[in-house]
């Protein structure tokens, strides 16, 4: 080539480049939404907090080491002088609240015996300041506003010498240095897999008049602010990364490692996973706002399991698409973590993890299908209404393990969702409940989630009585209402931090009851069981004085006889049938301790049953909701061979030990 | 002398099935005692189940195909019955192992004797030799508890230590070769525990009373034998298991949910795959000790009958002493060349 024609060849191309770089900006600039499919690009939430976080990931030492810059604007309307962060690594230390309370109570993914060292996590402060406020590092001060722990060291503070005045933003600049734990509550490593969650020092939020800002504890789980999240992550360059948002860049840095540029917008929390063990598989989902790229990082030791996993999300996203409202994100991260780990089954904003193993058959949606379909749930009630998950939880777990019933039954079967073996069957809905039985009456739904008796009373009323409860009330209400109200919820308060009374208020409004309070005083705020028995069916002679001759066809006077054994009160319908095929359902409120009906036919009592359409889960024993004359065995002998059989292992097991 | 085991061409596998085919009423026994130990816990619980559910239209969602819920509530239910339920199979079980050790020691017996395996004959030498079986049962625990504890110590330290490394697929299957060692050494003892117990009975014929000085004679044994007796005694709990799993499986996956009857019947096969195994594994002991070559018998100054009831009386030098005063004297020094 001519140097002429090089040079001229070289100029056009700089001038193609320039263009083409500012045909960019102006795109960009068009269009300011990155991360969501908003149309124009607005905002969907009120951002308060903006972070813009440098990190750079050890993955051999298993710490980060960070810059971050927090833009808080002031919306509360007050000035501001005390402002809290979380600094939840911290709880994995043997001195803070939540190791004693997992010690104490058990917690949802917490040793309780000991604290093993390997399981010792932290974050360091190494230095704090604000613009126009200088250096506060001298100012840090660890609070205690849930138990005066001082060693607790989750919540974090700064006090301003001078107020920050409404509708004005600070700007916090921040390093700090992680030092994840071995895998323990939704957090740390495991092999050479890590989990940033709950990483970085997060603000508080300003909610009804005051800070929010509790420690980290055994059982509960996250508040926070909507805003933007702008994070580089720096790891070697064997790793791939899913993180919330969407990567926006990619830099190979030349000395082994990369850094990834990820941005998210009008989400409260930012999460990332690590591993050189994923496998990636990409799947797109269209809903009315746009395309979601459904970005699914599998690890290879399941590498069979990863259409499993995108079927089920996207299945799921299609019917709370169908039925709740629209996802508005661009991007939603599926990872799958070791197996082995804590990390499996949570959720963050656009990322959750979910969690199988290699041989996990389709015949149990109750692991991988079910993990999937809550943690994705979570991005509805816990990502977009985004309650107070400390005050509570109900909001989130339950009304997610509600609709997770729902769902789960929609695609799996209404009696197969958990279990569909040839032999055997469980609803998912029936898990929910069977946790709620398990310890029904400790706590009401809307204790604070650390306030509960122990762990397994948190497990239970949040998320199974939650979803036992409102699946109730659909009796009341009818189905397609509760699906309505949760809509309009959903619709209502995306982006705005409801509370329990907002909930239960849409449930009234749209279902157009107002008598529906006795019901949420004691499903809501009480721990009343609800137990409704048949207990007397029975036939006899009208004249009963007299022996009845050989054939004798009637008249026969059937007594039957419910009895309300719990303190519970609500509407039962009662269904008794009789010999000539004929069958009649009575309706009874259900607030006297009991009722008798009697019937005069030319038929006997062949069976009366309670809650015939089996709507009242709450009822805390079937087998006594109904009463049929003719016993049948089948059900008992059935058991007693599968104990018999189980006692003759067990025998020989033993005889053969000794 | 038992004439099945006259025949010395025969491996210790094959002597052991004829052992358990000519005495099939031992299997009857055997059957009879699981079968009361099944229904002393079966029959009260059945009572328990019967007055919740037989009256109950929530019963079809166990009649039917099985609802697990549906199970696991009725089982919360029972409240303080269910301590009670548990109880009684726990005490089930104990009666059991009491019953089944009377009843291996009848079963030595009737092999060794080549008696008509009545069951008045079974109780009284299982009684007879039961005290002796205990002991020895204490002797091979405090022997082959803490070898089997260190290896199940080790097992987990190279699990943990492989959970480092290795995940799913891989993973499992670590797990599943580790534990087969470790089952592999335990079914060691077990087969080490039975020749001694065929040992006692065979010395017990003599009028001998030793139970400790047997255990280390039949290591020994087992050692010059190890390779027919080990893999036979392996092949046949592995014939057990498959029948037993493939009768579960004929269960769940051919027995009509409602088909109470059939499904006991399927089960009871299942459980009798088991016990007919573990028959011939005691015939197998059994042959492993009378099917000893004389000289090793006399090294060991243990095994007398019934192997040496078949040498002619004219060449006994090779033979132990059955004069009791000099078996208890191999007692303090088994060493001792009988010579």
């Amino acid at each position: 080539m001519f140097r002429a024609q090089r040079i001229s060849v070289v100029f056009f191309l700089g001038l193609l480049l320039c263009l083409t770089r500012s045909l960019a900006v102006a795109q960009v600039a068009a269009q300011t939404a990155i991360a969501t499919n908003a149309p124009a690009g607005q905002p969907l939430s009120q951002r308060v907090v903006a972070y813009t976080i440098d990190a750079k990931v050890d993955t051999q030492k298993k710490t980060v080491d960070a810059t971050e810059t927090l833009d808080y604007k002031n919306l509360t309307g007050q000035p501001l002088d005390t402002f809290p962060f979380h600094l939840y690594l911290n709880a994995f230390r043997p001195q803070s609240t939540f190791a004693y309370e997992t010690h104490l109570g058990g917690g949802i993914r917490g040793s309780a015996h000991d604290y093993p060292k390997d399981e010792i996590g932290g974050i360091t402060i190494n230095q704090i300041s604000a613009d126009g406020y200088g250096d506060l590092t001298q100012q840090m001060q660890f609070t205690a506003p849930d138990d005066g722990n001082r060693n607790d060291h989750t919540v974090m503070q700064v006090h301003l010498a001078k107020p920050l005045a409404p509708g004005e933003t600070i700007h916090f600049h921040l390093t700090f240095h992680d030092k994840f734990p071995l895998s323990v509550a939704r957090n740390g490593y495991k092999r050479d897999f890590v989990m940033g969650g709950q990483w970085f020092p997060k603000i508080g939020v300003f909610w009804h008049g005051a800070w929010n800002c509790h420690q980290y504890h055994a059982t509960t789980e996250f508040f926070s602010d909507f805003g933007t999240f702008d994070v580089k992550l720096t790891v070697p360059n064997r790793y791939t990364v899913g993180a919330s948002g969407v990567q926006v860049g990619e830099q190979k840095n030349g000395n082994g490692t990369k850094t990834l540029h990820f941005y998210g917008e009008d989400i409260h929390d930012f999460a990332w996973a690590a591993s050189p063990h994923f496998i990636v598989v990409d799947e797109n989902f269209q809903n009315s706002m746009g395309t979601v790229k459904l970005h699914g990082l599998v690890l290879q030791a399941h590498a069979n399991q990863a259409k499993r996993y995108l079927s089920v999300l996207k299945r799921t996203m299609q019917k709370f698409d169908e039925w709740y409202g629209v996802f508005p994100y661009k991007q939603m991260t599926l990872i799958d973590p070791e197996p082995g780990s804590e990390m499996f089954g949570m959720e963050y904003p656009t990322l959750i993890t979910a969690g199988t193993s290699w041989w996990a058959p389709q015949s149990l949606p109750i692991g991988l299908e079910t993990t999937t379909e809550h943690e994705f749930g979570h991005q509805y009630w816990y990502g977009m209404v985004a309650t107070n998950e400390f005050e509570e939880a109900w909001l989130d777990e339950g009304i997610n393990s509600y609709t997770e019933a729902k769902v789960m039954a929609a695609l799996y079967g209404k009696q197969t969702s958990a279990i569909d073996l040839h032999t055997d069957r469980m609803s998912d809905l029936e898990t929910q409940r069977l946790g709620y039985l398990s310890i029904p009456d400790y706590d009401p739904l809307t204790r604070w989630a650390w306030k509960f008796y122990n762990a397994n009373s948190y497990g239970a009323i949040t998320y199974g009585k939650t979803a036992t409860a409102l699946t109730t009330l659909e009796a009341v209400v009818g189905e397609p209402t509760m699906q309505k109200a949760l809509h309009v919820y959903f619709e209502r308060y995306k982006f705005k931090h409801p509370t329990g009374t907002d909930f239960l208020n849409t449930i009234s409004e749209v279902s157009g009851r107002n008598d529906l309070g006795p019901y949420f005083q004691d499903a809501v705020y009480g721990t009343k069981m609800l137990d409704y028995a048949v207990v007397d069916a029975a036939s006899e002679p009208v004249e009963w004085w007299k022996s009845p001759p050989k054939h004798y066809k009637g008249p026969w006077r059937t007594v039957v006889a419910m009895h309300r054994k719990g303190d519970f009160v609500f509407p039962v319908t009662l269904e008794v049938r009789f010999s000539d095929g004929s069958k009649t359902r009575e309706h009874w409120d259900g607030a006297d301790r009991w009722i008798r009906y009697t019937y005069v036919k030319n038929a006997k009592v062949v069976s009366a049953e309670i809650d015939p359409d089996h709507k009242i889960l709450l009822d805390s024993n079937y087998f006594n909701n109904s009463y049929v004359v003719a016993a049948n065995g089948t059900a008992s002998w059935k058991l007693a061979n599968y104990w018999m059989f189980v006692e003759q292992f067990m025998a020989q097991f033993a005889s053969w030990l000794i | 002398m038992n004439r099945l085991l006259a025949n010395r061409n025969y491996s210790p596998f094959r002597a052991g099935l004829r052992l358990a085919l000519a005495n099939k009423r031992l299997l009857l026994w055997v059957y009879l005692a699981t079968l009361a130990v099944g229904l002393a816990a079966a029959l009260p619980f059945h009572a328990r189940m019967a007055s919740v559910l037989d009256h109950s239209l929530a019963a079809q969602s166990i009649a039917g195909r099985f609802d697990v819920s549906s199970y696991v509530l009725l089982m919360m239910n029972l409240g303080k019955h269910g301590t009670s339920l548990y109880m009684q199979a726990f005490a089930a079980i104990l009666g059991y192992c009491v019953v089944s050790n009377i009843l291996a020691a009848g079963i030595y017996y009737v092999f060794a004797t080549g008696e008509v395996p009545r069951l008045a004959v079974v109780v009284r030498s299982g009684i007879e030799y039961f005290w002796r079986f205990f002991r020895l049962l204490l002797f091979v625990l405090i022997l082959a508890g803490p070898v089997l504890a260190i290896l199940a110590a080790l097992r987990r330290l190279l699990l943990k230590h492989a959970d480092n490394i290795y995940v799913g697929r891989q993973f499992f299957f670590i797990s599943l070769a580790t534990f087969a060692v470790f089952a592999l050494v335990a079914l060691f003892f077990r087969l080490w525990f039975d020749i001694a117990e065929a040992s006692v009975v065979q010395l017990g014929l003599d009028g001998n009373r030793r139970v400790r000085r047997v255990l280390f004679p039949s290591m020994r044994l087992l050692r010059k034998q190890f390779a027919p007796a080990y893999f036979g005694y392996f092949s046949i709990g592995c014939i057990g298991w498959a029948v037993f799993f493939f009768l579960t499986w004929l269960w769940m996956a051919a027995v009509p949910p409602h088909a109470v009857l059939l499904a006991w019947i399927v089960g009871q096969l299942a459980t009798l795959s088991l016990l007919a195994a573990r028959i011939w594994e005691r015939g197998l002991a059994t042959a492993v000790v009378a099917l000893a070559e004389p000289e090793t018998v006399a090294h060991t100054a243990v095994f007398t009958a019934p192997v040496w009831q078949t040498i002619p009386a004219e060449t006994p030098s090779t033979l132990p002493a059955s004069n009791p005063q000099e078996t208890a004297s191999s007692e303090q020094d088994n060493t001792r060349s009988p010579e």
